[in-house]
């Protein structure tokens, strides 16, 4: 396949490197100002919680300190280094950093909680909040890092490269062109997010129910998100004068690539499970980015040296073709 | 779909994009209840001005082909589509004599001298 598109990029070492030591940072820092209250701890801290939102799974104070470690640390290091194999460093990164907050907020807040507390106390504890707050600031946390990640743009652009049997519009240089379009839509995708809603619409429910405040409002919070990525699933697609841009609702961009740094667009035919693992914004093995909204043909950008990116349309063909005209003319310009 | 204007072209270039959407509803590629991109966002891809697309627009809505509706856009109605068929026509028509040199008068002569045959 196209190993030559994975491009040599140190800024995403770097920013595997530095999500690396952030992840160790934010680990180290959650386990010591929970050591720091160490005397207030319960003999017995609760750490699971069941449907009913009693507690009822415990761990002992001596083992607390060791297990938040290995769990705020583990997988999110395991995140960051998955990148650095992957050589996406600045996107995965950023992940393992959030998922370290989020966890390590967690784990080491739920415990925090319950510093002075009776046993009693701690089987009713409720984590809710400690799940909220750390949710959110992963969040932040990760976003933030990702936009300090995110490569800049090359100053001139791309070389243009489109290939002689690629797909092109027979029109003279004076006539303008555009395609407008939208990604292809898919049952399946639905099937899916309506399950994810259910699963976390009926907690918050419930949990509203239960009046864990904390809890139900992240529940509902993660319903309305998926609820609206959904939504985003069907976007329109342009292509035209400044580039390729894929915009959702009107306000999501998924998308939004100039023509400069457009080398050349193909078709090519996809399946989303096989070839990216799943539906949505993508990125796979191959260091492809995807828009991945159905199975079938897609365009596929071609970006020099950045990352190509496989958008799933009704009508790559001619999708393509309009790309290719549109940078053959601007290298044109350039001589 | 594809939009192309030709800027070389002696019709006007909101008449070529109003032709297009004619031939688009005409052919089945567009059919009522399909939302015109807006005409910012075709404007900016074709690199013409926001007002070509705007009259595009108005034209094609007193025509009855579409209807513009604040917040939703410009969407397709169900329309005579024989009517734009008709029209599609009479634009290659007008087209193809102005390349013979024909103007719209002396085509429009033409085709009444033929009714007179009749």
């Amino acid at each position: 396949m196209n190993r030559t598109s994975v491009r040599q990029d140190r800024g995403q070492l770097v920013a595997s490197v530095i999500s690396a030591a952030i992840v160790v940072l934010v680990t180290v820092a959650g386990v010591t100002a929970l050591w720091m209250v160490r005397d207030q701890l319960p003999d017995q801290i609760a750490t699971h919680w069941g449907a009913n939102g009693e507690a009822d799974g415990f761990t002992a104070v001596e083992q607390i300190f060791v297990m938040n470690a290995l769990l705020g640390g583990l997988l999110p290091l395991g995140v960051v280094l998955v990148g650095l194999a992957m050589k996406q460093g600045r996107v995965m990164g950023p992940l393992g950093v959030g998922l370290a907050v989020f966890i390590g907020g967690l784990s080491n807040g739920a415990a925090w909680m319950q510093r002075g507390m009776t046993p009693d106390e701690v089987a009713s504890s409720d984590p809710g909040w400690a799940i909220l707050i750390s949710g959110i600031a992963g969040v932040i946390v990760g976003v933030g890092l990702w936009l300090v990640f995110r490569r800049r743009p090359i100053p001139g652009g791309v070389a243009a490269d489109v290939a002689a049997d690629a797909p092109r519009l027979l029109v003279d240089d004076p006539v303008r062109v555009a395609w407008i379009g939208h990604t292809a839509a898919s049952k399946v995708v639905w099937v899916f997010l309506g399950v994810g809603i259910a699963a976390t619409a009926i907690p918050a429910v419930s949990s509203f129910a239960a009046g864990s405040w904390g809890l139900g409002i992240f529940c509902a919070l993660t319903a309305a998100l998926l609820t609206v990525l959904g939504l985003a699933m069907s976007a329109t697609v342009t292509v035209g004068a400044p580039g390729v841009r894929v915009r959702a609702l009107g306000l999501i961009t998924w998308a939004d690539v100039p023509l400069r740094d457009i080398a050349g667009a193909t078709v090519t035919r996809v399946n989303p499970m096989r070839d990216f693992g799943g539906w949505g914004r993508r990125l796979n093995l191959r260091g492809e980015h995807g828009i991945i909204t159905a199975a079938g043909p897609a365009l596929r950008l071609d970006r020099g040296h950045g990352d190509p990116l496989v958008i799933t349309v009704t009508d790559a063909e001619a999708a393509a073709a309009a790309v290719n005209t549109l940078v053959s003319r601007r290298s044109k310009d350039h001589e | 779909m594809l939009w192309q204007v030709d800027p070389r072209d002696p019709q006007p270039l909101y008449e070529q994009i109003a032709g297009t959407v004619r031939r688009a509803i005409g052919e089945g590629t567009l059919s009522a209840g399909d939302r015109l991109p807006a005409a910012k966002e075709l404007a900016a891809s074709l690199d013409v001005n926001l007002h070509t697309v705007l009259r595009a627009y108005q034209m094609l809505r007193d025509e009855g082909l579409i209807e513009l509706r604040r917040g939703r856009g410009a969407i397709v109605i169900a329309s005579d589509l024989q009517m734009s068929k008709l029209t599609t026509l009479a634009d290659d028509l007008v087209a193809q004599a102005q390349r013979l040199g024909v103007s719209r008068d002396e085509l429009a002569r033409i085709i009444l001298e033929g009714e007179a045959d009749e």
